[in-house]
Order: structure tokens, then C-alpha cells, then sequence
């Protein structure tokens, strides 16, 4: 029975349904760590995203990401890894923010929660994020202005929250 | 009365092009990153807004806020007032003509803020600026300006500070190829 399901998992991730699902993107993120104002970084965040479907509801993909940015004194820092799960709420074409692109464009709002993991404290968080402003097509996805909260798994206490300003996400398979 | 004269020289600087025929207008948004002046603003991020105004075919001048969001949302923020001007052809045709399509600016102008020794709100730096790539124009009602660099030098401590404006978007509501049916 598990390996039934098993294989089952793996065809649906090998036939995806969506004509490109496997993509990367770099965003421009900054983070503030509550407890440690010093550790507040920006810079670049890398992504790696999988996304077998395209739904109009409730749309999901399997995101891996990874920031590099400098903290307030100026070094250079990796402060999160990140694998997590993010859903496209809706997908819709007639919206008002058609204005933003240069083509007609989806408008699809996406949550997301991920693990994360800050390899400069040697702390594993949970992260929530939001994304109002992700316009999406065929093979590009633009998101603007996406905030983020990450909490300690050990205290469930707020660790940091941060906003990607802008995020470009191309699929290209 | 000289505060009165430099705004009523603006006003004037700003309705000229009204009648030259190449007036636009657009909201600009995007991102903002102040370097090397860590002292007098501990920003890591930016957001960037503010309104670009077509002068000419080939000049433009901008208004660009760039509001602090990380380490403190919505904190402390500084106004840049710069002059531009387009290198590689005309940045509007006044006309339904889209006209060029990518281009380059180059300008200069001054940034208000309280990034100062004193910590004092006045016009604090001034201003070189080199966009190296622009996409899209006024007539095509949109434009996307990347990777634009400023050189930024502080009035007041005499030291140098760099701006960087990884994009920006600027959506046009008033000369742009509707406005020339």
C-alpha cells in the first residue's frame, strides 16, 4: 500500500499537469530579527520552485529558497534556508492590478509555510508568509511586496519578520 | 521671500512643459537601498515611490521618496528631487508614436533628509545618477528603470554615499498613447 502511494506521489510529480512547473527566482528580501536588531540583514534571495499543476483555486508548489544578504555591520551572511509550501488562493484574469504589466496577467494571492533554517544561530524556524501582489503567467511569476513572519519551533515565539520587495520567478521546464 | 521665488521658479520649471507638447506624468514605485552612510541611516531596505514628470522629449525630473522598511517599518525617509535626461533617443515622441523603447539617464539633483551630522531635515546630499537601462516609455504607459546608480555626496560630513535603486516601475496617467488618440 505505501509503495502504491509512493508511486503514485512520484508520477504525479513526473507528469505535472502544468506546461512549465519547474522554475528559479531571485527577489530582493530584508529581514529583521526581533531579539537581535544587529542580525536585521538584506540582499538576495534564491529560489527554486515546483509547481505540477494549475489550478484555479487553491493552487500549490514546493518551494526551496536561500537568502544572502549583509547584516547592519556589514558582513556578508546566509541568514535562512527555507523549504516550504506555497498556495495560490485564486486565479483570476479580471482584476484592477492588470495595470502593473505590460500583458494581460493572472492575479493569484498566495500563503505560504515553510520550515527555515538560520544557520548563524543554529535555529530552525517556521515561517508564514503572504504574497498580495503575485501576478502570474505561463512562465513568469512577479510578486511585489510579500511580508513574512518566522517563528522559533522550540518557544513558538516571533523570531523575525522581513518583506521580499520584489520577486521574479521564471519556469523554464 | 527667497524660499517663495525658488517654489515659484519650480512651479514655472514644471508647468513649461504643458505647453511644449511632451508633458507626462507618472507614479513611480520600487526598491531603495542606501549604502556606505550607515551611521546616519541604518536602513537595510527601502521602498521607493514618488512621481516622474516628462520636461521635454529628452528630460525628465523626478520626485522619489525612498521610505525605510527593514530594520523599522516606515521609518525615516528621504526625498530626491533630480533632473534626467535620456542618452540613447527620445524618452516620448508626443505623439501615439511609441518612439524608443529602452533607453539610458543620466542626472543630478538633491536629496532632503535628516542624513546629517546634526540630524537636522534640509536638503543633505547632492546627487549624480546613472540609470543604465530603462524599459518601456511614456506612450506605451509604462516603464521599467533598473540597476540605477547614485552617487550621493553629504553636505554636511563631506563624504561620499551610494544609492541604488535595484527597479523601479513607473505607470503613466497622463501622456501615454490614449492621451494622443
Amino acid at each position: 500500500m505505501r509503495k502504491l502511494l509512493l508511486s503514485l506521489v512520484l508520477l504525479v510529480l513526473c507528469t505535472s499537469l502544468s506546461a512549465r512547473s519547474l522554475g528559479y527566482g531571485v527577489g530582493f528580501y530584508g529581514q529583521n530579527v526581533e531579539a537581535e536588531p544587529a542580525r536585521a540583514s538584506s540582499g538576495a534571495e534564491f529560489s527554486l520552485v515546483y509547481k505540477p499543476f494549475l489550478l484555479p483555486f487553491l493552487n500549490p508548489s514546493l518551494q526551496v529558497k536561500n537568502a544572502v544578504g549583509t547584516e547592519m555591520g556589514g558582513e556578508w551572511v546566509a541568514p535562512y534556508w527555507e523549504v516550504g509550501v506555497s498556495v495560490d488562493l485564486i486565479r483570476i484574469i479580471d482584476h484592477p492590478f492588470n495595470f502593473l504589466a505590460h500583458n494581460i496577467i493572472a492575479y493569484t494571492p498566495s500563503v505560504s509555510v515553510a520550515y527555515q533554517y538560520d544557520p548563524r544561530r543554529n535555529l530552525s524556524l517556521a515561517s508564514v508568509g503572504f504574497s498580495p501582489f503575485k501576478l502570474s503567467q505561463k512562465d513568469f511569476w512577479y510578486e511585489f511586496f510579500s511580508p513574512f513572519l518566522t517563528y522559533d519551533l522550540g518557544s513558538g515565539e516571533l523570531d523575525s519578520w522581513g518583506v521580499n520587495l520584489v520577486r521574479y520567478t521564471f519556469f523554464f521546464k | 521671500m527667497r524660499k517663495s521665488v525658488v517654489l515659484l521658479s519650480l512651479l514655472l520649471f514644471l508647468t513649461l512643459p504643458a505647453f511644449a507638447g511632451y508633458f507626462d506624468l507618472a507614479l513611480t514605485l520600487g526598491t531603495n537601498v542606501h549604502m556606505f552612510e550607515k551611521d546616519l541611516d541604518p536602513s537595510r531596505m527601502k521602498l521607493a515611490w514618488g512621481a516622474s514628470v516628462g520636461l521635454t522629449d529628452d528630460w525628465e525630473f523626478d520626485v522619489q521618496v525612498d521610505t525605510q522598511l527593514v530594520p523599522t517599518f516606515f521609518g525615516s525617509s528621504s526625498i530626491s528631487l533630480v533632473a534626467q535626461k535620456a542618452l540613447l533617443g527620445q524618452r516620448s515622441t508626443g505623439s501615439s508614436t511609441a518612439g524608443v523603447g529602452i533607453n539610458t539617464l543620466v542626472g543630478a539633483g538633491v536629496m532632503i533628509s535628516p542624513y546629517t551630522s546634526e540630524g537636522t531635515l534640509g536638503i543633505s546630499h547632492l546627487l549624480l545618477t546613472l540609470t543604465p537601462l530603462t524599459v518601456g516609455s511614456p506612450v506605451t504607459g509604462k516603464r521599467e528603470r533598473l540597476f540605477a546608480l547614485t552617487l550621493a555626496y553629504n553636505l554636511s560630513n563631506q563624504k561620499f554615499a551610494l544609492l541604488f535603486d535595484l527597479v523601479k516601475y513607473d505607470f503613466y496617467a497622463i501622456g501615454t498613447y490614449r492621451d494622443y488618440r
